[in-house]
């Protein structure tokens, strides 16, 4: 054989193992306890439930949108068992209740302000939002909000409850 | 011999250096440690998605009517059939 055609062999050999279909392990959503509306909230305080993480700031215009959505799921939803935990990252406390009292929410809030748990769940863009399902893993992640993929989000729920 | 005799001797290989080799030598090391140092010095920049809040406020936009700059822009363009520099929302490349 060609060196050249050793080489291809290599590249394609290489290419076929990166692209195999290996599921990669689920990941199990890291823990947290953050102060809430109402005392503190732990991750670990929802286990066996499904729960919409979401990372929400008073500045993101999308949240705009999406707590309004988020407060139809949890009324159609949480009799079945769903949990959500929407997470403030706003450094200014006051902001965050300024946008609040413009949107309610109906579901748990929690707030932080140093940034920990972003971290912690490596967040891309804002707002972002994790599925996660009653065994404690994430099963899905989304990097802002559309309304046109409402659908889409809720089949996730949907699935996820179901299971 | 003698450390003259060899710095008379290298200096052949940098005809009007004042600097004896091994001190050249030293000062390209050093000066390469240096370079490699600063080249990682942004290495930290950026802001985290979520601490963006101070750069959202509206003191902190480039522009503070960004209206206003948009229509300032059409009419620097329609009088100078140049446009550019300024960055506003609305419009576009090709919008006249």
């Amino acid at each position: 054989m060609t060196t050249l055609k050793r080489m291809i062999g290599t590249l394609v050999a290489t290419a076929a193992i990166g692209f195999s279909p290996l599921a990669p392990a689920a990941q199990q959503a890291p823990d947290f306890t953050l102060e809430g509306r109402h005392g503190n909230v732990s991750l670990h305080d929802f286990q066996g439930k499904v729960v919409l993480i979401d990372f929400w700031a008073s500045w993101c215009g999308p949240c705009r949108e999406s707590f309004p959505w988020m407060n139809a799921m949890y009324d159609k939803y949480h009799a079945q068992g769903l949990e959500i935990v929407a997470i403030n990252v706003d450094r200014e406390r006051a902001l965050a209740e300024q946008f609040l009292a413009r949107l309610p929410a109906s579901f748990t809030v929690a707030f932080d302000p140093t940034g920990q748990v972003p971290t912690l769940y490596n967040i891309m863009g804002m707002p972002s939002s994790f599925l996660i399902d009653a065994k404690g893993e994430v099963r899905a992640s989304h990097i802002g909000f559309h309304s046109d993929r409402v659908a889409h989000y809720e089949a996730s729920i949907r699935q996820l409850l179901n299971e | 011999m003698s450390p003259l005799n060899t710095h008379m001797i290298m200096m052949k290989h940098h005809e009007d250096s004042y600097m004896p080799h091994y001190v050249r030598r030293r000062a390209t090391y050093v000066l390469a440690l240096a370079g490699a140092t600063l080249l990682t010095g942004c290495a930290e920049l950026g802001v985290k998605p979520w601490e963006r809040d101070l750069l959202a406020k509206p003191e902190m936009q480039l522009n503070s009517n960004p209206v206003e700059a948009a229509l300032d822009d059409h009419i620097y363009f329609s009088k100078e059939a140049s446009s550019g520099g300024r960055g506003f929302g609305g419009g576009g490349c090709g919008c006249n």
